[in-house]
């Protein structure tokens, strides 16, 4: 093979936090340590006298060297300056407008060669710098030459931030292979539509990250997979969760030593930092220390958090989440009961009361998963490392790939109506066109012709519990209700036909194909395979 | 390829508005489609967008089918794995039992786990679950509680199998060479029974590949694109198989630096040399396969036909051109040959009738002599008779060169001369001329 020799890599460049993954000699998402030895490279460039500093470093300079850092830089790529944007970066490198409207950071760098150098540094730039420097770690680690990369973006990045990446990536000397929505990459990386997950289904991706909640409601149908409908919220992130401990341990501080740390930039910020480690450590063990040396007035700070404490402060960050959730699934005309499974991903999608929050909204059958990768902030990266290998190794082309594809999928499930009001479903809602499925059925007892009738139809929707007063009665709805999965009902009936067989029994199957191409045209073609005998219906558009 | 609904689906009896048997009643169309924006990630997103080009209801290529078919195959793979692991609990040989836990690298680890039935084909789960059943039976503190201090010997070497096994890249390493499959390849001679002897092997040395699935051999009614595409794939084939396991060990154990890399050069020659044989080995199955497969053979047949078709079909319009220019040149000669024919009869024709218009002329010159020329009954005729009647003669035969017409001139003064007026109609007749 050819492409064999490629090396492509995935890369999620997140506005806190970016990780490099390639999908290594055993086919595995390996993430790519960086020189630090670290997973994920905090997304911060700083500058101090002559050096310039990226990641951990860069993100270490926030306490005393703010004013020289750059951050939250992904967000602005391909934006026009607006004074909200400076509010929003305030504490960071002074955010002023450039000639042409677009950001520029600047950064007043005490240079010992010259006071007052000033360096003006665009939201292109300082992902080119970035860029330039994962591409170098990378390179690093593996020892090849990188070929190509695919990187993640959001859903709701614009076209214009979308070709600035491009335009970034290219001037950092990585070539971009394809740019992929991050519920895409999670769902890829999840396996959605593949392996033990081929069944249609839906799911909902919830990416809790540093600045901001992603929920998507991702629809896979025959392993091709579309976003139906997505939301963003702020309200809901690494970062809020963070202030909610700063706040506590703030108070307790304030409240031991009377000394007062809010309004204390420096401290604030000595104290967020320490507080992302005690929030990384509640998600795997129950208590988790605090220590900050000298946090304000010469005073050390040490204290610790347990899980219970921490679920209790967060408690009321979470709703604006679930809020969201619902929301999405709403916008996508689908109900909570129908989404298959919820994958999360995103490091703050860690927090344990968060997922059993997320996982309360839904029924029991819904699987909440978190096992893509060994890390949640790692799924979408090894995801668009998928996407890479499968490149790498022709069976993904990128050349159609780079261009998001307008489909035109069903608007609602269409199926036979198997009795007055039930439904078996054929296509799902939000299959894309052309489609072709078939099903094999059985006739009713002692019946020598096939009625066959052709719906769309919408799933029921659950029973209020409140009419299942009899328990045993709500028991065996449960186990039917199993067996049967999410049972669906006519509401338009489109076509019927009835297949007249000479003979027939139990064993007796008639296929029935459905065929819609994009021009909206149904084909439904029943056969009976041992008599040959087959019947055509075609509804026109 | 047809999906089965997760539950089988019966259909309901007819209504009484059904339409009537082999009728079909149409209602409405397909509510509008919504536009959406599908996420170019993944296996299927090639196949859709070739299907789109087509937009052909019966295209193989079709993502649905082509997603059923990976689904079907590895659910049957599921279904054959847990066929297998039915028959629970292999029998632990007294020898088995007796394997000496120094001795690992030679252990069978899977038969150690009791899996040597799935072998490769074992999933994780399979490898965790034995091993959990066997760490069970086999715990030394169980050991111990029935007597048998310090026999932990066979534990040991589960819990080697097991850190062998369960680790992705050691495992792969001692699947490379597991010893229980055979690594024996079929020679490339003529078989009647080519599938039933290249399937399985072919089978076998798909365990190695790193792209999945991979095309099988299939059977004499294959596609010729599969075939095709088969031993394409297996030209290319990108196989993970590696020979780590078989590194020898340094003796000493410590040993000093100089040694080790000593040794770690000798292995890696080892296992560069190894690997290239594994190569060739491969290369050699496909070889030996393509020499002999019957399809290969046929398509081959096929495209000999097809070019000798086109030759003959070249041939066989040359010799037709050439008949045709033969037939031509013939008819041409013939209707040359019949033109002459044609002219000499007309010639003798034109011979004959003025050899007859000669006689007819002499036979009417005969009929004035003997008719007295014309002169009154009796009379000698005069020359000043004679010359008026050759004069109109001569007239009669310049204006008549019909023989036919002087017979009926003959005939007419002959009846005129007996009737006695032959004079009054010679004169009407030179007059008529």
């Amino acid at each position: 093979m050819s492409t064999a020799a490629k090396t492509y890599i995935g890369l999620s460049l997140g506005n806190h936090n970016s990780v490099i993954a390639i999908i290594n000699k055993d086919h595995r998402a390996e993430v790519i340590a960086n020189e630090d030895g670290e997973h994920k490279t905090p997304t911060y460039i700083a500058f101090s006298g002559e050096e310039e500093y990226h990641g951990s470093q860069a993100k270490h300079q926030i306490v005393r060297n703010a004013q020289n850092t750059v951050a939250g830089f992904r967000d602005i790529l391909g934006k026009a300056y607006s004074a909200s944007m400076a509010e929003q970066h305030a504490g960071f490198a002074a955010i002023e407008a450039s000639a042409d409207g677009s950001a520029v950071f600047v950064i007043r760098a005490a240079s010992e060669s010259g006071e007052g150098a000033e360096l003006r540094l665009t939201a292109h730039d300082a992902t080119v710098r970035y860029l330039a420097r994962l591409r170098t770690t990378a390179e690093d680690y593996l020892g090849r030459k990188i070929d190509g990369a695919v990187l993640a973006v959001p859903v709701w990045f614009t076209e214009a931030q979308r070709t600035s990446i491009g335009a970034a990536c290219a001037d950092a000397g990585l070539p971009l292979l394809q740019l992929v929505t991050e519920p895409a990459a999670a769902a890829l990386q999840y396996g959605l539509g593949r392996g033990e997950n081929a069944a249609d289904s839906v799911a909902l991706v919830v990416d809790v990250g540093g600045t901001g909640s992603d929920v998507s409601l991702v629809a896979a149908t025959g392993g091709l997979v579309s976003v139906v409908s997505s939301a963003h919220t702020t309200a809901v992130s690494g970062e809020v969760i963070d202030d909610v401990l700063v706040r506590h341990f703030a108070a307790e501080f304030t409240r031991a030593n009377g000394v007062d740390v809010m309004g204390n930039p420096r401290a604030v910020r000595k104290l967020r930092q320490a507080v992302e480690g005690t929030k990384r450590t509640l998600s795997s063990a129950t208590t988790a220390p605090c220590a900050v040396e000298s946090l304000a007035e010469g005073i050390d700070f040490n204290s610790s958090v347990n899980r219970t404490r921490f679920d209790i402060l967060c408690a009321r960050t979470y709703a604006p989440l679930l809020e969201t959730i619902e929301k999405v699934v709403a916008d996508a005309g689908y109900q909570l009961s129908q989404v298959d499974q919820v994958l999360l991903c995103g490091g703050a999608a860690r927090v344990r009361r968060l997922q059993a929050r997320v996982a309360s909204l839904f029924p029991e059958t819904t699987a909440v998963r978190d096992d893509a990768a060994e890390e949640l902030d790692e799924v979408i990266a090894a995801g668009c490392a998928e996407q890479a290998a499968l490149i790498a190794q022709g069976v993904a082309d990128p050349a159609v790939a780079v261009a998001d594809l307008k489909v035109d999928v069903l608007a609602h499930a269409v199926g036979l109506q198997i009795d007055a009001d039930g439904l078996a479903l054929v296509l799902r809602k939000d299959t894309p066109l052309p489609a072709s499925r078939s099903v094999r059925v059985a006739l009713p007892k002692g019946e020598t012709r096939a009625y066959i009738a052709v719906s769309e139809g919408e799933p029921v929707p659950p029973k209020p519990e409140s009419e299942n007063d009899d328990e045993e009665a709500e028991e065996e709805e449960e186990v039917e209700e199993e067996e049967a999965g999410p049972t669906y009902r006519p509401t338009r009936l489109l076509a019927e036909m009835v297949l007249e067989l000479d003979a027939a029994d139990e064993n007796t199957r008639v296929e029935v194909s459905f065929f819609v191409g994009t021009d909206r045209k149904l084909t439904v073609t029943a056969v009976e395979p041992v008599s040959g005998k087959t019947m055509t219906a075609v509804i026109p558009q | 390829m047809t999906v089965d609904a997760p539950f089988e689906i019966t259909l309901c009896a007819a209504p009484a508005t059904a339409p009537a048997a082999g009728a079909t009643k149409v209602h409405g169309a397909i509510s509008a489609t919504q536009e959406r924006i599908l996420s170019p990630v993944g296996v299927y997103v090639q196949h859709y967008l070739r299907r789109l080009e087509s937009n052909d209801a019966d295209d193989q290529s079709d993502h649905l089918k082509v997603h059923a078919d990976h689904t079907a195959a590895e659910a049957a793979k599921a279904i054959s794995n847990l066929d297998l692991n039915e028959e629970e609990d292999e029998e632990e040989s007294e020898d088995l039992l007796m394997t000496d836990p120094k001795e690992w690298k030679q252990q069978d680890h899977y038969a150690v786990l009791g899996l040597s039935k799935l072998r490769y084909r074992a999933t994780l789960d399979d490898v965790i679950k034995s091993h959990r059943k066997k760490v069970l039976r086999h715990h030394p503190d169980k050991k111990a509680a029935q007597g048998h201090l310090n026999d932990d010997g066979f534990f040991k070497c589960i819990q080697k199998a097991f850190e062998i096994l369960s680790d992705f890249t050691k495992r792969r390493q001692w699947d490379s060479v597991d010893p229980a499959i055979l690594d024996d390849i079929p020679s490339g001679k003529k078989k009647a029974d080519f599938y039933e002897v290249f399937g399985p092997v072919f089978a076998r040395e798909a365990r190695f590949s790193s792209v999945q699935p991979v095309p099988e051999l299939g059977d004499e009614s294959t596609a010729r694109e599969e075939v095709e595409r088969f031993y394409e794939f297996w030209y290319s084939f990108d196989s993970w198989r590696s020979f780590e396991y078989l590194d020898k060990e340094d003796a000493t154990g410590g040993g000093n630096r100089d040694d080790k890399r000593y040794n770690d050069a000798k292995n890696r020659k080892e296992r560069a040399t190894r690997k290239k044989e594994d190569i060739q080995r491969l290369r050699t199955l496909v070889d030996n396969a393509l020499k002999v497969d019957p399809r290969i053979a046929r398509f081959k047949e096929e495209d000999k036909l097809k070019r000798n078709a086109k030759r003959n079909a070249q041939e066989e319009e040359a010799k037709r051109l050439a008949e045709e220019k033969k037939a031509a040149e013939e008819a041409a000669k013939k209707a040359v040959e019949n033109a002459s024919m044609m002219e000499e009869e007309h010639k003798k024709a034109r011979q004959q009738a003025h050899k007859q218009l000669k006689k007819e002329q002499r036979a009417l010159k005969l009929a004035f002599k003997s008719l007295n020329f014309f002169a009154p009954a009796g009379a000698t005729p005069s020359d000043a008779d004679i010359a008026v009647a050759t004069e109109k003669l001569d007239k009669i035969t310049a204006a008549k060169n019909d023989a036919d017409a002087l017979v009926a001139i003959r005939t007419e003064l002959e009846a005129a001369h007996a009737a006695g007026n032959g004079s009054a109609t010679l004169d009407d007749i030179v007059s008529k001329l």
